[in-house]
C-alpha cells in the first residue's frame, strides 16, 4: 500500500516516486492546496475509503499521510 | 482620433501554430497554397480537421499540464512555439512586463462536463476538486498566464469572433504601456459534444465539404487549432534585434443587432480598422473568415464590397477555413497566417474548392497567385452578430 | 488624443434591490441579505446553501423567445435587467447613429455555465434530445453581450470578459479604453452571475465556502458566501455626454491590471498582485495615493484574500492606509462573482454622488492582522472625491478601477 500511495503522490506532484518521506509536502515537494486535495481524492478512489475532512489537515509529509491512511484502513 | 501617430506601433514578433496542417509555418502555408484540405471523416466527430497525434509534452514542459484539457494544451504549445519564433528565451521578458490575452471560449467545456457529471451522479463530495477551477471559462487564460509567468495582465475574451478582438486588445494594452510584450493566443479543440452540437445547430455541411463563398455551399466543417502571436512595441523589438513580422496597424469591432445588419456591421468594422491604420497603401489581400455558412459568407462578401468600394474587384480574397475548417475562437488568428506571409512573400493562397462565387465583385483567389501586399485585411463575422476586422501592415509602412 | 470618460448610466439587480435608492439605503444600513437559498438547490449540500438572491420585477423576466427555460439563462436575465436600468438612467439616445457607436460589454465568471449543467442533467437522464439545436448558441458565453446589444440595438464592439471574479472590472476597463480611444462613443457594460452547481460544489471541496456566512476582514472569517446579481454602467465620452445634456454621475479616470501567475486558485500571499494593480491604476489615472478617499475591496471573506488585500493596501499607501475607508460589499451581498466588481462600481459612483461610504457588515471581532478602517457596521458620511474599485479573480486576475467625482 505504501508504494501505491507513493505513486499517487508522485504522479500528482510530478516528482520521482522515491521522494523523501519526511519532506514537507508544501515547502519541499510542491504539493499545494489543490494538489493536496487531488491526492486525497485519488487515494479515496483507488483504495475505496473516505478520508475525513479534519484528518487531512494535520498531514504535512508522506510519513503523516501513510500513518493517517493506515489508521483509516483499520 | 484613434491610435494617434505618436502612439508606438505594435508589431507581431513571434508566431506559433498548432493546426491540422502542422505546427511549422512553411508546411502550413505550402498546404494552403496548394489548396490541400485537412478535413476528413473522423470517428465520433463527423467531417472535421483535427490536429493529428497532438502531444503537448513535445512543445512544453509545464507543471500541471496533465490536468489541462486539449484546447488549453494546444494553446500552451502554440505560445511556446511563438516565444521560440520571437527569439524570446524564458526570462527574456521579465514576468511583470509580460501580459497575455486569451480567446478560448470552449476550452473549459469538456472539463466542466466531466466535473459536473461526477457531481450530478455521485454527489458534491465525489468530484475531483482539482477539476472545478478548470471547468471555469476563465481557466484557459489562467493556465496560459500561469504557464508562462505572465504577471503584467491576463485578459480573456469569449466568442467565435474573439480572436481578432484579442489581437486588438493586446495591441491596445501594449500601446498604453501596460507590458513590454503581450502573448495573444486563441484555441479551439474538437470534442464529440461540440461536433454533435454544431451538427444539431445546423451549422455543418451535410457532405462535409465547406465551400466558402461558393454558390453551392451548405455549411461549415469544424477544425481545431491554436494560434499564438507575440506582440511588442516596434522600438522595443528592434532594440533587441527583432525586426518583427508585421504591424498590427488597425482594429475594428462591431455588432449586427439583426441578421440583415451583418454586412453593414462588417463594413463598419473594416472601416474602423482601416481608418485606425491611417492613410496609406491599399489592401493587397483579404484573409476572410468565410467558412461555408450560407448567410455569414454572404454577409462577409457584401460587407467587404461596401468597405473596399471601387477597389473591391481588384482585391484578392482568400479563406483558410476551406482547408482548415472552422476553429471558432482560433479563426481570426489562424486567418492571420496567410496575411502575415503575404506581407513578406507576396504569395496569395487560393480558396480551396471555390468554383463560382455567389456574390461577385471581389477578387476571390481560385488559384495560387502573387501580389504586392503592403497591407492585409483580416475579417470575422459570427452567427450571433459580432464582427471584427484587423489590418496587418508591412513594417516599413503603416 | 485620449478622451475623458464619464459614467452616464447606473443599474443594479441585487438582493439589496433593483433600484438605486433602496440599494444604497440597504448598503448604508449594513443590512445583510445572506440567508437560506430558495431558488437554487444542490443535492447533498443542503446545509451550505446560503447566499443572496435577486427578486426581479415581472417586466424583467427573460422573454420565452430568448429561452423558454428561464432558469438556465438566469445569468443573462440578470445582466439584461441591470443593463436595462443603466440604459434608462443614461437616457441613451434612440438615434441609430448613436447606437451604432455604442459598445456592449459583459463580464461574468460562470457566464452560460448553467446551459452546460442543464446538458449534463439531460445526458445523465439519457434524454433523447439532450443536445438540441439551440445548445451551441446558448452555451456561447459571448451570448451575454449579444443579447444586450440586440435588446438595445447597439452596433459597436461587443465583448465578453471571462476573467473570473474580476470580469466586471475587466469589462469596465476595456470599455474605458474603447471610449477613450474613440472606438466607441458609449459603452453599456454589465457584470453578472448566478449560482451554479460546479462552482458551489467546487468551492465546498476546496474548503473555501464559509460554514455559516462570510465575514470579510473579521477574525472568524472562514470563507465565501455566494450571491447572484448584476451591476451595469453606461460609459460615455465626457464631451459627448455634455453635448447632449446627459447626466454625468462620475468619471472613470483609469485602471490598473496585474496577474499573480502564482496558482490556479490561490492568491499570491504577499498581496503583490493587488498592490501592482492599484499602483498602476493610480499612475495611469494621474491620481496620487493621498487623493484616495474610499476603496471598494474585493473582500471575499476567505482567510487568505482579506489578509492579502490588507497587506497590499499598506504596501501602496504606507502609514496612510489606516486612514482610508475600505469596505466589502460582499459582507452584505455575498460574493456575486463576475457581478461583484460591477455592482461595487455602481456603489462607488453612488458614494461619489452622495458623499458617503458603505460599510462592511458582520465585522464584530477584528482580526489583529487586518487593522484598517473597514467601516464596520453601518456606512458613514464622508468627503469622497476619488474611489478605487478593487477585484481579484481565481487564477490571479487583478483589476483596479479608478472612479472620480463628476467634473
Amino acid at each position: 500500500m505504501e508504494q501505491t500511495l507513493r505513486n499517487i503522490v508522485a504522479k500528482i506532484a510530478e516528482i520521482p516516486p522515491d521522494f523523501d518521506a519526511q519532506a514537507s509536502f508544501r515547502d519541499k515537494l510542491g504539493v499545494d492546496s489543490v494538489r493536496a486535495l487531488e491526492i486525497v481524492f485519488e487515494i479515496e478512489k483507488t483504495l475505496g475509503l473516505v478520508v475525513p475532512e479534519d484528518g487531512y489537515a494535520k498531514v504535512k509529509s508522506f510519513d503523516n499521510l501513510l500513518t493517517l491512511i493506515q489508521s483509516i484502513k483499520k | 482620433m484613434t491610435a494617434a501617430p505618436s502612439a508606438p506601433a505594435v508589431a507581431v514578433t513571434g508566431l506559433g501554430v498548432i493546426s491540422p496542417l502542422g505546427d511549422r509555418l512553411d508546411p502550413v502555408l505550402e498546404a494552403l497554397r496548394a489548396g490541400r484540405g485537412a478535413l476528413s471523416p473522423l470517428p465520433g466527430l463527423g467531417a472535421a480537421a483535427a490536429v493529428p497525434d497532438f502531444d503537448a509534452s513535445r512543445y512544453a514542459t509545464i507543471r500541471g499540464l496533465r490536468l489541462y484539457g486539449r484546447p488549453i494544451r494546444m494553446a500552451i504549445s502554440a505560445v511556446q512555439l511563438a516565444l521560440t519564433d520571437a527569439g524570446l528565451a524564458p526570462g527574456a521578458i521579465p514576468a511583470e512586463e509580460l501580459g497575455t490575452v486569451t480567446a478560448c471560449s470552449l476550452g473549459h467545456l469538456e472539463t466542466l462536463l466531466e466535473y459536473d457529471r461526477s457531481v450530478a451522479t455521485q454527489g458534491p463530495m465525489r468530484g475531483n476538486p482539482a477539476l472545478m477551477p478548470l471547468g471555469l471559462p476563465s481557466s484557459p487564460g489562467a493556465a496560459v498566464a500561469l504557464s508562462f509567468g505572465a504577471k503584467a495582465f491576463s485578459m480573456a475574451l469569449a466568442g467565435a469572433g474573439a480572436g481578432l478582438d484579442a489581437l486588438g486588445l493586446g495591441a491596445r494594452m501594449l500601446s498604453a504601456g501596460r507590458a513590454r510584450a503581450c502573448l495573444v493566443v486563441a484555441s479551439f479543440g474538437l470534442s464529440p459534444e461540440l461536433s454533435l452540437a454544431a451538427q444539431r445547430a445546423g451549422w455543418l455541411a451535410p457532405d462535409g465539404r465547406p465551400l466558402p463563398f461558393d454558390r453551392r455551399r451548405q455549411g461549415a466543417a469544424l477544425g481545431e487549432g491554436a494560434v499564438a502571436l507575440v506582440l511588442e512595441r516596434l522600438p522595443d523589438a528592434r532594440a533587441r534585434g527583432n525586426a518583427g513580422r508585421a504591424l498590427v496597424a488597425g482594429m475594428g469591432g462591431s455588432f449586427a443587432p439583426h441578421p440583415s445588419d451583418r454586412a453593414a456591421a462588417l463594413a463598419r468594422a473594416c472601416q474602423g480598422a482601416l481608418s485606425q491604420a491611417g492613410p496609406g497603401p491599399a489592401v493587397g489581400l483579404v484573409s476572410a473568415g468565410a467558412a461555408g455558412v450560407v448567410e455569414l459568407d454572404r454577409a462577409e462578401a457584401l460587407g467587404l464590397l461596401a468597405a473596399l468600394g471601387a477597389a473591391a474587384p481588384g482585391t484578392p480574397v482568400t479563406a483558410v477555413k476551406a482547408c482548415l475548417g472552422e476553429p471558432l475562437d482560433a479563426g481570426g488568428l489562424l486567418q492571420c497566417l496567410p496575411a502575415l506571409d503575404a506581407l513578406r512573400s507576396g504569395q496569395l493562397p487560393p480558396i480551396a474548392g471555390l468554383l463560382e462565387p455567389e456574390v461577385p465583385g471581389l477578387g476571390y483567389l481560385t488559384a495560387p497567385a502573387r501580389g504586392d501586399v503592403p497591407r492585409a485585411l483580416v475579417t470575422t463575422t459570427t452567427l450571433d452578430g459580432a464582427c471584427a476586422a484587423a489590418v496587418l501592415a508591412r513594417i516599413d509602412e503603416r | 488624443m485620449r478622451r475623458r470618460v464619464a459614467v452616464t448610466g447606473r443599474g443594479v439587480a441585487t438582493a439589496a434591490g433593483t433600484e438605486l435608492d433602496p440599494f444604497w439605503a440597504s448598503l448604508m444600513a449594513g443590512k445583510s441579505h445572506l440567508g437560506p437559498l430558495r431558488s437554487f438547490a444542490c443535492k447533498g449540500m443542503e446545509e451550505y446553501l446560503t447566499g443572496s438572491e435577486v427578486e426581479l420585477p415581472a417586466e424583467d423576466a427573460l422573454p420565452a423567445d430568448i429561452d423558454p427555460n428561464r432558469a438556465r439563462s438566469r445569468c443573462a436575465e440578470l445582466a439584461l435587467a441591470a443593463a436595462r436600468r443603466a440604459v434608462r438612467d443614461a437616457a441613451l439616445p434612440a438615434d441609430p447613429a448613436v447606437r451604432a457607436r455604442t459598445a456592449a460589454l459583459v463580464g461574468s465568471t460562470m457566464a452560460e455555465e448553467r446551459q452546460v449543467t442543464d446538458l449534463t442533467d439531460r445526458l445523465v437522464a439519457q434524454a433523447p434530445d439532450a443536445v438540441d439545436p439551440s445548445f451551441l448558441s446558448r452555451a456561447d458565453n459571448h451570448r451575454l453581450a449579444a443579447l444586450l446589444a440586440r435588446e438595445h440595438g447597439l452596433g459597436g464592439p461587443s465583448l465578453v470578459s471571462t476573467t473570473a471574479c474580476s470580469s466586471g472590472n475587466a469589462a469596465l476597463a476595456m470599455a474605458f479604453d474603447l471610449v477613450a480611444e474613440a472606438q466607441a462613443d458609449l459603452a453599456v457594460v454589465a457584470g453578472a452571475d448566478t449560482f451554479t452547481r460546479a462552482v458551489y460544489t467546487g468551492f465546498l471541496r476546496l474548503g473555501a465556502l464559509s460554514k455559516s456566512f462570510c465575514r470579510p476582514f473579521d477574525k472568524r472569517r472562514d470563507g465565501v458566501t455566494f450571491g447572484e446579481g448584476a451591476g451595469a454602467l453606461v460609459l460615455e465620452a465626457l464631451d459627448h455626454a455634455r453635448a447632449r445634456g446627459a447626466p454625468v454621475h462620475a468619471e472613470v479616470a483609469g485602471y490598473g491590471v496585474s496577474n499573480d501567475a502564482y496558482h490556479i486558485t490561490a492568491p499570491e500571499p504577499s498581496g503583490d498582485g493587488f498592490a501592482r494593480a492599484m499602483r498602476q491604476a493610480l499612475a495611469s489615472s494621474g491620481v496620487s495615493p493621498g487623493e484616495v478617499d474610499y476603496v471598494s475591496a474585493h473582500g471575499t471573506g476567505t482567510p487568505y484574500n482579506d489578509l492579502c488585500e490588507t497587506k497590499a493596501m499598506k504596501a501602496v499607501f504606507g502609514a496612510a492606509a489606516v486612514g482610508i475607508p475600505i469596505s466589502s460589499l460582499k459582507s452584505m451581498l455575498g460574493h456575486t462573482n463576475g457581478a461583484a466588481s460591477a455592482i461595487e462600481a455602481v456603489a462607488c459612483v453612488l458614494a461619489l454622488q452622495r458623499q458617503a461610504v458603505p460599510p462592511t457588515a458582520n465585522l464584530t471581532e477584528p482580526d489583529p492582522e487586518c487593522d484598517l478602517d473597514y467601516v464596520p457596521g453601518v456606512g458613514r458620511p464622508r468627503k469622497v472625491e476619488t474611489c478605487l474599485n478593487l477585484s481579484a479573480g481565481f487564477g490571479g486576475f487583478n483589476v483596479c478601477l479608478v472612479l472620480r467625482r463628476a467634473p
